[in-house]
Parts: C-alpha cells; structure tokens; sequence
C-alpha cells in the first residue's frame, strides 16, 4: 500500500518509533543500508527556498544508493498547465518516491492523490514533519527518550513548526506547550488532532500564553522564525509581540536544568533566540540539523518498505545490502 | 412491586417518584433488572454513560486509580485532574483554565459565580434551558415549574426566548455579565436553535463585553458527534460547561474558561472538596482516549444518522419528526403521550426517556452498534401502536391493545 507522509500524524505511535529506531541505526552506521540501490530515483521539488532540506535529503538518497533528481519548480512546468494530481502521476512513472516543499498543504495533497509512488512533505505552510522526525531524534539522544518528557515551543504558534510539535510530539508521547501571543496561537483543529493523539499516548497537549509559565521544568525548549517563509509581507508586526518570547539565558532558566536547546534554523540571532543560548552549552541545535539526514533516510526506507510490502524497519526486505 | 423497589420507597427521599425498574448490571449499551431481564438502554443514565456500562476501559483506569490514589482534596496537586484540564483545553484548542466539580450544576455554579467576578450581575437566560437544580443553577434553568416552589432564587436573571436572535439582543446590555445557553435544550425536549443562532450570541456579547458561556453539560465530549457542539458552529465561547460523559459513569462536572474569563477566580473565590477526585479523572481521561483512538464521534454521527433516518422512515402517524445531533435526539410525537411510549418500549425490552409530554429522548451510549439501532427500529412500530390508542384526538392505526394509560 502506497504511504505518504504528508503530516506528522501520517505515523502512528508505533510506526514512529519504528522509523526513529531505524535512524538511530543508520546513524551509527551511516552507509550499510542502500534500499534505493539500482539506482532508483527519487525527486526533491521545491516550491520554495532550501538550505537543509535540500542538501540533507540529496545526501541521504545518494548514501541510500540513490538518485536524487533536486529541481526548484520554478523552472518546470510543475502545477503550471496540467493539474498538481497529473503532475503526481507523471512523476510516479519515473521515481520511486517524490519529495516535495511547497506552500498550501492542499498543494501536496493534490500531488499526492494523483501519485502511486510515497510522497514526503518536505515543509508547507502548515507542518513541517521532517524535520520533527530529526527532533525527536535529537530528544531521545540527548534525553534518552521522548515519552513522557515536556517538550516547549515558544514564539510563533501559528506556524508549521508549531504544528508539527503538536503532532509529532504527542505522537511521541510527550508533554507539548506551545506559547505564543494573542493572535498567534496554532489551528484549533491541530490542537484537537494533537489531544487526541496524547489521549492515547499518554502525553498531554497545552496552548498557552505565558512563555515562563510554558517553559517551566521542560525537558527541551524549541524555537522557530517569527517570520517564516512567505510571511515576509503579511502586513503583521512579527517583532513586538514576540520580544518577550525570546529563548534567552533567562527563559531558558525556567526549564529543567539538563534542558536542551532546540532550533530548525536558519535562526534569526538576537531575534527569537540569543548567540549566548544557541552557541551555549544545552544547545542540541546542530546535531538537531544533522539528523535531518539521518531521520530522512529512514523515512524514506520506511515508506518505500510500505510500499513493497516490506518490513516496516527496511533492514530485509527492501534491498538492504550491508 | 420488586422488593428492591419497595425498601427504596421506604427509605428514599420521594423526589424521583417511584422509578419503574431496580437494575443490577450492564455491559455496554445492554442493562440487566433484578429479574435477569435484558434492556437496550437509550436513555444511558440521562447521556452519561458514554463508553456504556462497565467499559474495559473505564474499569481498568478507575481500578488503577483507586489502587493508587484515590481523594487528595484540592490542597494538594495530583496527576490525573492536571493531565484532563490540558486534554480538555486541547480538544478545544484554546489558552485557558479548567476547574472541576462534581456535577453539570456545580459545573453551571461556578460559571454563575465567575461571570460576578466581571463586576457585573446582570444575566440573561433562555426559557425552557436546564442548568441543575441547585439554587444558582436554578436561577438559570429557565423552566417555571422547577423553579417556583423554590423562590426567592439568586436574582438579575432575564429570561429570552431559545433561539430568538432579536429577543437577546434586546436582553444584552453593558450591564450584562453572562449569556448562558445550551448548543442544544436536551431537558427541554432535544430543541436545537436555529443555525447561526450562537455565532450571533458571540457577537452581541462581544459587543456589550459580556461573557458567553455555553452549558454543554449534555451536548459535550462527543455526544453530537463532535468534542464539544458549538464546534461545528465555529464558535469561541468564554466560558464551557461540561459534566455527564465526562466521566463516563463516574461523578465529575468541569468548567472551562478561556482568554480574560479563565483568569476571573483567584485564590479562596470557590472551590470543593471532591471535584477533580482523581478517580472520575482517571475515568475520564479513559473516556477521551477510548472515543479519540476508537473514531467515536464519526461512530456517533453515522449512528446517529442511521437511528434519525430509520425512524423518520417508519412513517408511523404518531411520529412527528426527529431532532437533534449525533446521539442526542428527540422523537417528538404527534400526541402527548411520551411516557406511554416509553412504559411500552421498556415492556419492549428498551430504555428511553419521556423528557416532555410529546418528545422521547434517545441519549445511549456512544458505543451504540448499528445492530442495536437496528433492533429498536424493529421493535418501535409496535409499541407506537401499542401506544396509539392512548391518544384522544387521533384513530388508532392497528387494533392492538394492552395500552396501559
């Protein structure tokens, strides 16, 4: 059955944990598992600017003995002239799997209905669920787990990296805060999913105000732009409101002691995180950055073992050759 | 009269009148009486019992619960109220506070008590609305006969018409603390306003900074099919009220406030000594994650839809029609004659409530099967003609008998 990865709760608790153990393994054995060795390919499309994404899911499908095919559409003809579904199609003939970063999330849902191969949501503007799968990566590495730990996120609780926490990290199982201002506070129908994730996951789900009040006694403390990507317009004043969510020393005093810093980057310093906490000591944010890599390769290994039929850890069944 | 029955009439205040049946177990939607009868029960402890009886579920968090730590009072924190106020707050989607009680009433209390924390004492209520019957929550309801015998009640109450946009608009002023409302009148006979009737309840009491608190002490945790029903309107409400599925069977009431609302009660202003027990909050933690991880509010509106439609297309004349969302419905009746309805499907081998002379009340368990619904539309036809001839101003369509009017 063809599985697409389009938001973080496309993976059940289980399946999550599967494809974090998964990683973990590729990590500590960075060039054994080669599912896409032929090659196969695989497309990377982007709607919009990348550094990470861009760089990491190009390694990753070349260490899995791949081809990445990483184009910026708006050099194609891609969603110009044919419907985003038939662009799906087409791309299905071609790859084994297509990785796409875009705007509206109902973007890569057409793409995805009309594609027979996995496709990956490599940011829109409402999740960011790759990038979650590195998170969590990073938390069971610098935590020693993700279940039952308090995961805070402060600063734009409207944006996909907020989002994407509420799922994936109840999903995890983990205590999710989210602070921001007035006005700035994640869909409601995301909070809900998320609640009802944790309901069953034993983790919790709190949309607050108070960046103190979120912070206090967390395991990890996360942070995204207060502008993302193509909000650089939007006429809302992005600075005041936030200046008291800033991730500073002081903030940062509120949290557990063993704490650890996160941020997706590309980070605004001396906007929403300070130099002195991101070069810090409890800074996690450059391993965070390189599990991109890792955690991507397992989802794609994941996904296209699902696709087969395979197992879902693809160590066997998808052409693993060590 | 069963010897159960007969020590309850004599020892038990008369306040419920004499009830018909003395049950003894459950499992699932099915209730068992003294005399090892089985029962579909539709009336599911009045909306309650939302995982049905003895749910696996429920059982095993209370036991856990009860074994671990059962009453700390509110001077202390334990885990399990904590961890359903931010669940609640998730499920709405929204900053805010929970405070938890025992009942839908206290519930309403406390809602009643935090709107006078405005500064303002001025309330509007509906006509027909049932908030409890404690002597705030009385204030409120907004039914004559409930309310009369127990005179002089907490004063400033202004009752409107349920549904009348104009006449709320009239009742709203600066002066106002609350406008309180069910998404639904279940008491008053599952009575459901008309569309847009709470979005412009918002807006007029944005307007006069009034707060909105909605009573979704039955309409609440997925009874419509949704978490809470003034979610499928869009609405953002001050103030929800919540208590019945809640707890799935066990005592529990919530109130949550959100924005400047929740933080209206401050230290020493209200409090109780069992709301938030750990026991009904384990319970209900149970009863959130069975529903969200079992897809129960698609269940309940598939259900709920299947139980509307088949009775709807049973045409039977004493039908007039069906109302309501999900798994809160009204059959109303063409004669008032509810309660010989109910006295013959409860011979029938089902539980429904009269709740007004011409509407029967079908509240059951979220869990209801398709089979279950299937079962009481067989047996419905014949105790509507069993029914039938009770009516004065209609001719029987059969020619059973065996009413007992």
């Amino acid at each position: 059955m063809i599985r697409h990865f389009l938001r973080d709760d496309d993976l059940s608790p289980a399946e999550q944990s599967s494809v974090l153990d998964l990683a973990a393994r590729m990590k500590a054995d960075r060039f054994g598992y080669q599912p896409l060795a032929g090659p196969r390919s695989v497309a990377v499309l982007f709607d919009k600017q990348s550094l990470r994404t861009r760089i990491s899911f190009d390694a990753g499908i070349a260490e899995l003995g791949g081809h990445p095919l990483v184009v910026d559409t708006q050099v194609t003809h891609f969603g110009r002239g044919e419907t985003l579904a038939d662009a799906g199609r087409v791309l299905s003939r071609y790859v084994a799997a297509v990785v796409l970063r875009t705007h509206g999330d109902d973007r890569i849902a057409e793409v995805a209905s009309g594609a027979s191969v996995p496709v990956i949501n490599a940011l829109t503007d409402g999740f960011h669920p790759c990038q979650l799968l590195a998170d969590l990566l990073t938390i069971r590495e610098r935590c020693g787990g993700t279940a039952g730990r308090t995961l805070t996120y402060v600063g734009d609780g409207a944006n996909n990296m907020a989002q994407s926490y509420l799922l994936a990290g109840a999903t995890a199982g983990m205590h999710v805060r989210i602070a921001g201002p007035d006005g700035f506070a994640p869909d409601a129908a995301v909070v809900r999913r998320a609640g009802e994730i944790a309901a069953g996951t034993g983790g919790s789900v709190r949309v607050l105000t108070d960046p103190a009040q979120a912070a206090r006694d967390a395991d990890v403390l996360a942070t995204d732009t207060w502008t993302s990507m193509g909000q650089e317009a939007d006429g809302l004043d992005r600075v005041t409101p936030f200046l008291p969510y800033q991730v500073n020393k002081e903030l940062l005093g509120h949290a557990a002691p063993d704490a650890i810093v996160l941020h997706c980057l590309p980070a605004h310093r001396g906007e929403e995180i300070t130099d002195e906490v991101l070069d810090g000591p409890q800074s996690a944010v450059f391993d965070q950055a390189e599990n991109r890599l890792h955690a991507q390769k397992a989802l794609l290994t994941f996904l296209l073992g699902a696709a087969t039929g395979g197992a879902a850890t693809g160590d066997t069944a998808t052409g693993t050759t060590r | 009269m069963s010897s159960l029955v007969q020590r309850w009439t004599q020892s038990m205040m008369d306040n419920y009148g004499t009830p018909p049946l003395a049950l003894v177990s459950g499992a699932g939607a099915v209730v068992v009486d003294e005399a090892g009868r089985e029962y579909l029960d539709l009336v599911g402890g009045i909306a309650v019992n939302a995982l049905g009886h003895a749910h696996p579920a429920v059982v095993a968090a209370v036991s856990k619960q009860v074994a671990t730590l059962g009453h700390v009072s509110n001077l202390y924190v334990a885990e399990p109220p904590v961890a359903l106020a931010e669940l609640l707050l998730a499920l709405a989607g929204r900053p805010g506070r929970v405070f938890f009680a025992n009942s839908g009433a206290e519930a309403n209390e406390a809602a009643f008590k935090l709107s006078r924390r405005t500064g303002r004492t001025h309330v509007v209520a509906t006509n027909g609305a049932f908030h409890g019957r404690t002597m705030g929550a009385l204030a409120l309801t907004g039914q004559p006969a409930k309310a009369d015998p127990f005179r002089p009640l907490p004063g400033e109450v202004t009752h409107v018409d349920y549904g009348d946009v104009a006449a709320l608009e009239a009742a709203v002023s600066d002066a106002t603390a609350m406008v309180i409302l069910e998404p639904i009148q279940g008491e008053n006979g599952v009575v459901v306003p008309p569309a847009g009737y709470l979005a412009a309840a918002r807006r007029i009491t944005a307007r006069h900074g009034a707060l909105l608190v909605l009573d979704e002490v039955q309409t609440g945790i997925g009874r419509t099919g949704h978490w809470f029903a003034h979610q499928a309107e869009g609405v953002e409400p001050d103030v929800v009220t919540l208590a019945k599925g809640l707890g799935g069977g066990l005592p529990l009431g919530a109130t949550m406030a959100f924005g400047r609302a929740a933080d209206l009660l401050t230290p020493g202003s209200h409090g109780t000594t069992f709301g938030g027990n750990p026991v009904s909050c384990a319970a209900a933690l149970a009863v959130v994650a069975t529903i969200a991880n079992e897809g129960l509010l698609d269940h309940v509106k598939r259900v709920g839809e299947r139980l509307r439609r088949g009775v709807e297309a049973l045409g039977h004349p004493l039908i007039d029609g069906v109302r309501g969302a999900g798994l809160l419905l009204g059959v109303t009746l063409t004669a008032p004659v509810a309660p010989v309805l109910a006295e013959a499907l409860r011979d029938a081998g089902f539980l429904v409530n009269a709740v007004q002379p011409g509407v029967v009340r079908l509240v059951p368990p979220l869990i209801l099967t398709a089979a279950q619904v299937d079962a009481f539309l067989a047996a419905l036809p014949a105790a509507l003609d069993a029914t039938a001839p009770a009516t004065a101003d209609r001719t029987p369509t059969t020619t059973t008998t065996g009413t007992t009017a």
